[in-house]
């Protein structure tokens, strides 16, 4: 270790303080719900500012190239310390009427995400798997934060179980492909990679059954069909704002773990891989809005469109292994939309659940956009955008990746009609939530709640992102583009 | 094609190993049914007394959670001892503050009041 190693790493270690600083401000003034909300989003600025600051200096890489800093790790970064700001802005309304801690919470929270950090810059194996880890442990303990709340102890286990036995085929690939390749640094595995490629060295059984083993630990990571049954019980089991960390933080992690993984150290057999995430694809999205279709719960109906959308994603990336780097920006794209949109979605379910009771069922909506019109305006603002109408910032993820496989062309290019299709299709789930707003009496005279400033804070940087993005996208492309760059220079 | 076989004769040596290793154990061991002490759960070798399910105080495990963190701890530590000397100063602070922060959780156990018997 020396000094610039230090310097390097030094978003990670802001992060890590962040989590410290807020149980010590717990641990000094116990129940000050407002301290420990002030002291995560400092922590977490100066975390972003940091991030900003070291992204400035030239790519490099730390610990003997086991850490790597580029343009998509900085973009990452930034990323993932939104989501975080966002839920932890978001919580507090839902969790204070249960009685439940908002020390612990933004602790674990700002912990998984320095998980996710550190698989963003990793590009060693072990590391990669060690963040991986780090960003889902605190994801169960989270999930099953309810302890009182048998379906959340359900939804933990069920997510624990299934993440872990994951955890354990992807360690296993991992290990494969480490003994086959002899390094476990990405860079060495791809240009041994090429050189089976290149037929020079032997495509041997054992590395096709690592990949294999590789893809399917991934696959239940981000959700992907046939591995997605833990979601559905996870996402509707875990609190309101656990669910909107879940359906966003891990995927996105996960999926930067694809991006160093699959793009940067598997990069050179994309020839190879390509017809699976084709596949992986084309059922997740469809399967996924299938059953959302018929989901009268709103969180649950969220948790499988939130399947739909890995597939989305997944085609940008079969669209980049179709020989289309746009595909990566199309991804990259869609994950920071996606990001923002969905959250803001389960922050208004959260804002819904002030009341203890009121469940997510599609009748709590009835009538909201006269009860609470604001709730109504916002809510509808965050479906279209997640069906992929303009000027949301979802249609803009959506054309990129679109745009970026009908050029891949063959098959890749029917993925893009499939997408069509079913956006087209989620149209109809989205849009009934919006009839029942507004086609709808309401269900309770209950009088409308009062929402704290927190909330409204934090709806309006949501909605701020998504209209911005869909308005102005080259906001974000710049970065982006940038961040794509890094990695098939890379590759 | 050849790959194929490997990977088909991996799957039977993966399965075969399973029946293999069970069936030499039914053939191997001797089966004389009058030992009444074949039957009992083997206990160090003391016969077994009381019901064998247990019950535990569930508040045991933060006490095993904190045993792990400072069995790791103590992993950690030992080698750096060893490599003390090659580290000084740069390798004092880096332990002291890996030390500082399971120390901090220790404080925020015991704050919580996790360290009272109940």
């Amino acid at each position: 270790m020396n000094g610039s190693d230090v310097i390097i790493i030094a978003p990670l270690i802001a992060a890590i303080a962040t989590a410290i600083a807020i149980l010590v401000v717990d641990i000094v003034v116990p129940g000050r719900t407002n301290a420990v909300i002030a002291t995560a989003l400092i922590g977490l600025g100066v975390t972003a500012v940091v991030t900003l600051t070291v992204g400035s200096m030239p790519p490099t890489t730390a610990y003997g190239g086991a850490y790597k800093l580029d343009a998509l790790t900085t973009f990452l970064d930034l990323l993932f310390v939104a989501v975080i700001a966002m839920t932890i802005v978001f919580a507090p309304d839902y969790l204070a009427p249960r009685r439940l801690p908002v020390a612990e919470f933004a602790t674990v929270l700002v912990f998984a995400m320095s998980g996710a950090m550190l698989i963003s810059a990793s590009v060693d194996l072990l590391l990669l798997f060690l963040g991986l880890e780090l960003m889902v442990l605190p994801g169960y303990l989270l999930a099953g934060y309810h302890k009182s709340d048998s379906y959340s102890t359900e939804g933990a286990i069920k997510y624990f179980l299934l993440g872990s036995f994951s955890s354990a085929i992807f360690l296993f690939g991992l290990a494969f492909v480490w003994g086959l390749t002899g390094s476990t640094r990405v860079a060495d595995v791809a240009s041994v990679l090429t050189q089976v490629v290149n037929h020079t060295l032997p495509f041997s059984p054992g590395l096709a059954m690592g990949f294999a083993f590789l893809t399917t630990g991934v696959a239940f990571k981000i959700a992907a069909v046939p591995f997605h049954y833990w979601t559905p019980d996870a996402y509707q089991g875990s609190p309101t704002p656990v669910t909107g960390y879940l359906s966003v933080g891990p995927k996105v992690g996960a999926f930067a773990l694809i991006l160093r993984l699959f793009v940067e150290a598997l990069g050179p057999m994309k020839a190879e891989w390509l017809p699976v995430v084709i596949v992986l694809a084309a059922t997740t999205m469809t399967l996924g809005n299938l059953v959302a279709l018929t989901q009268d719960n709103v969180k649950r109906m969220l948790a499988y469109s939130s399947i739909a959308h890995t597939g989305y994603m997944l085609v940008g990336l079969a669209a980049y292994a179709g020989g289309q780097p746009q595909g990566l920006e199309g991804l990259l794209f869609y994950g920071a939309a996606y990001s923002f949109m969905n959250l803001g979605a389960f922050a208004v379910i959260a804002a819904l659940q002030k009341r203890a009771g009121v469940t997510s069922q599609l009748a709590t909506f009835a009538g909201l956009g006269r009860k609470e019109p604001w709730l109504g305006v916002l809510m509808t603002l965050f479906l279209l955008s997640l069906t992929g109408i303009p000027p949301t910032a979802g249609f803009f993820a959506k054309a990129v990746i679109i745009l970026a496989a009908v050029q891949a062309g063959g098959w890749v290019a029917f993925l893009a009609v499939l997408l069509v299709v079913n956006a087209a299709a989620a149209a109809f789930y989205y849009l009934r939530v919006v009839v029942y707003m507004y086609m709808r009496d309401p269900a309770s005279d209950a009088p409308p709640l009062r929402h704290g400033r927190l909330m409204w804070g934090g709806l309006t940087a949501a909605t701020a992102a998504t209209i911005l993005f869909g308005l102005f996208p080259g906001l974000l492309l710049g970065m982006i583009s940038a961040a794509a760059g890094a990695l098939t220079a890379a590759g | 094609m050849s790959n194929l076989w490997y990977i088909a004769g991996f799957l039977f040596a993966g399965v075969s190993f399973v029946f293999l290793t069970i069936g030499a154990a039914w053939l191997i061991s001797h089966r004389n049914p009058g030992d009444v002490h074949k039957g009992l759960p083997y206990e160090s070798g003391i016969d077994t007394y009381g019901d064998t399910h247990g019950r535990f105080g569930l508040s045991f495990y933060i006490y095993a959670l904190l045993f792990v963190a400072f069995d790791i701890e103590v992993v950690f530590i030992f080698l750096w001892a060893i490599v003390f000397r090659d580290l000084l100063i740069s390798g004092f602070i880096s332990m002291l503050i890996f030390v500082g922060i399971l120390l901090l959780g220790l404080a925020y156990a015991w704050r919580k009041g996790v360290l009272e018997w109940r």
